[in-house]
């Protein structure tokens, strides 16, 4: 999406601009705390070195002592008074959130609900019948889904290969760029038939989840959707298939597990069982609207080694 | 302690970051991320881009804890250091376009104002959010609920409203105008 239109299609100025973010804000997360957003920072800082530059054991002046003093002095009471409040104030009215990534509080034993973003929704065309099989429905909120703590996003920005190496429409970068929306330009459109993308996370991993956005702009959904892991580059050896849609066996990879479902902007979620491996492969043989394949993004969360 | 650490000595983990301030840190986080996931969302215009930044933002600032001035404010430390991440943003996505210095004063200036009551993680300035918006009139409080709330494409709310698209974005500028002027008069100002 460009960034001054933002929906719009004519640029908005500065007031309108931040009333437009305030507007949008509310109506993602309504009046109270974002704890998924909360939750996602605290496994930030968790991810940080215990000893940073820094923070770690140091040398320094009276002077950068005084001011450190100072500066835990004041967190500790902005924390107090923020506590105080937090108890006086009564809480408003829960919200119903449309993106359903608020959680009250995290189970102890299922580790951390796994959060990402979300794009807006944008619907384009008349959808295709979608003539499959045992076809999941589109999901009105976010999925919810646990993985242990410390597990982090292991796939932004990471090298992403394909068996098209020379894509239609769009990079393969286009991949692991972070950017969810489903407009031009932030889509990678390979041939028709079956086709993979693949992502080097640069190191052996215990995979916990995939999240796969093919498409959203069009209620549709992919034909043969597998997802494996491996430690092997060719995909010959050590290879562990977490998802597999192919209802008619017609990629002739295996058993299918699981059921074709519609594309919708919440993406999909792939359960990585903790799977070890270096490498992610996802692919698809069309879908419902077309024979292409297409992917917008995919993140990869686990735990590094 | 030793005499020769008198004049450089060690400022260990537990009084430069301990583990208090790792949680004066998590509630200062609390308090101030609605905020800045707003002032995020006005400069990236997009909702995942936003969340990282802020995101970025917050991780970079307890990196670098020592340099925070106390005597400053620590929401406004924070939206420095989230224009610089914007920035490099930027670098990277040249399709996307930066936000000029007035515009950025002019929201530095709002935000004092709605950062007034922050310890409730600006749930005053949202909850008046909600009082205005029950007091919108009810062509502009129809396209702002389909709009936002709703997140329909404004060709259809055009639509299902009967109007063309030109009527529904002037309608959208008249709401967010009149919500603007309702927060003004609602929302206390600084002393």
């Amino acid at each position: 999406m460009n960034a001054t239109s933002h929906s719009h299609d004519v640029p908005l100025d500065g007031d309108n601009r931040l009333m437009d973010a305030l507007l949008r804000e509310h109506a993602r997360a309504g009046n109270n705390a974002d704890d998924a957003f909360l939750t996602r920072l605290a496994a930030s800082l968790d991810a940080e070195p215990a000893e940073s530059p820094n923070h770690a054991t140091r040398t320094a002046s009276p002077a950068l002592k005084r001011r450190s003093h100072r500066l835990a002095w004041s967190l500790g009471l902005a924390a107090t008074i923020a506590l105080a409040a937090g108890l006086l104030w009564k809480n408003p009215p829960a919200r119903e959130s449309r993106t359903a990534q608020v959680q009250e509080s995290a189970p102890d034993n299922n580790g951390m609900l796994l959060s990402t973003g979300f794009p807006p929704e944008l619907i384009e065309g008349t959808p295709k019948p979608m003539n499959v099989p045992h076809l999941v429905p589109a999901p009105t909120k976010a999925p919810e889904f646990y993985v242990p703590a410390g597990t982090v996003l292991l796939s932004k920005g990471k090298k992403v290969t394909s068996s098209d190496a020379n894509p239609i429409i769009g990079t393969l970068d286009l991949v692991t760029d972070g950017e969810k929306d489903a407009g031009e330009g932030y889509y990678v459109e390979l041939q028709d038939g079956l086709q993979w993308v693949q992502i080097d996370l640069e190191k052996s991993a215990g995979i916990q989840a995939i999240w796969i956005w093919h498409f959203h702009s069009q209620r549709r959904a992919y034909h043969d959707v597998i997802v494996q892991i491996s430690d092997d580059p060719e995909f010959k050896t050590g290879v562990t298939t977490v998802y597999n849609n192919d209802y008619d066996g017609s990629a002739k990879m295996g058993k299918a597990t699981d059921n074709p479902y519609v594309e919708t902007r919440f993406g999909r979620i792939v359960d990585g069982k903790g799977t070890k491996g270096r490498y992610v492969r996802l692919y698809s043989n069309g879908n419902t609207s077309n024979e292409m394949n297409h992917y917008i993004e995919v993140e990869v969360f686990g735990i590094s080694r | 302690m030793n005499a020769c650490r008198h004049n450089s000595f060690m400022i260990p983990d537990s009084v430069a970051t301990p583990p208090a301030g790792r949680q004066a840190f998590a509630i200062l986080a609390r308090e101030h991320h609605r905020g800045l996931l707003i002032y995020a969302r006005a400069l990236a215009c997009n909702e995942a881009t936003a969340a990282d930044l802020v995101q970025d933002a917050f991780v970079s600032a307890w990196r670098n804890l020592d340099r925070f001035d106390v005597t400053r404010d620590f929401g406004a430390w924070l939206r420095g250091i989230i224009r610089n991440k914007w920035r490099e943003h930027l670098r990277r996505h040249a399709r996307e376009v930066d936000v000029d210095d007035a515009t950025l004063e002019a929201w530095e200036a709002r935000f004092a104002q709605w950062d007034i009551n922050r310890n409730t993680g600006h749930a005053e300035l949202l909850d008046t959010l909600d009082d205005c918006l029950k007091h919108l009139p009810d062509p502009m409080s129809e396209t702002v609920r389909r709009f936002y709330y709703q997140e329909e494409p404004g060709e259809r709310i055009a639509a299902a409203l009967g109007i063309d698209i030109t009527t529904f974005r002037k309608r959208l500028q008249r709401a967010r105008q009149t919500l603007r002027a309702c927060l003004d008069r609602k929302l206390p100002t600084h002393a």
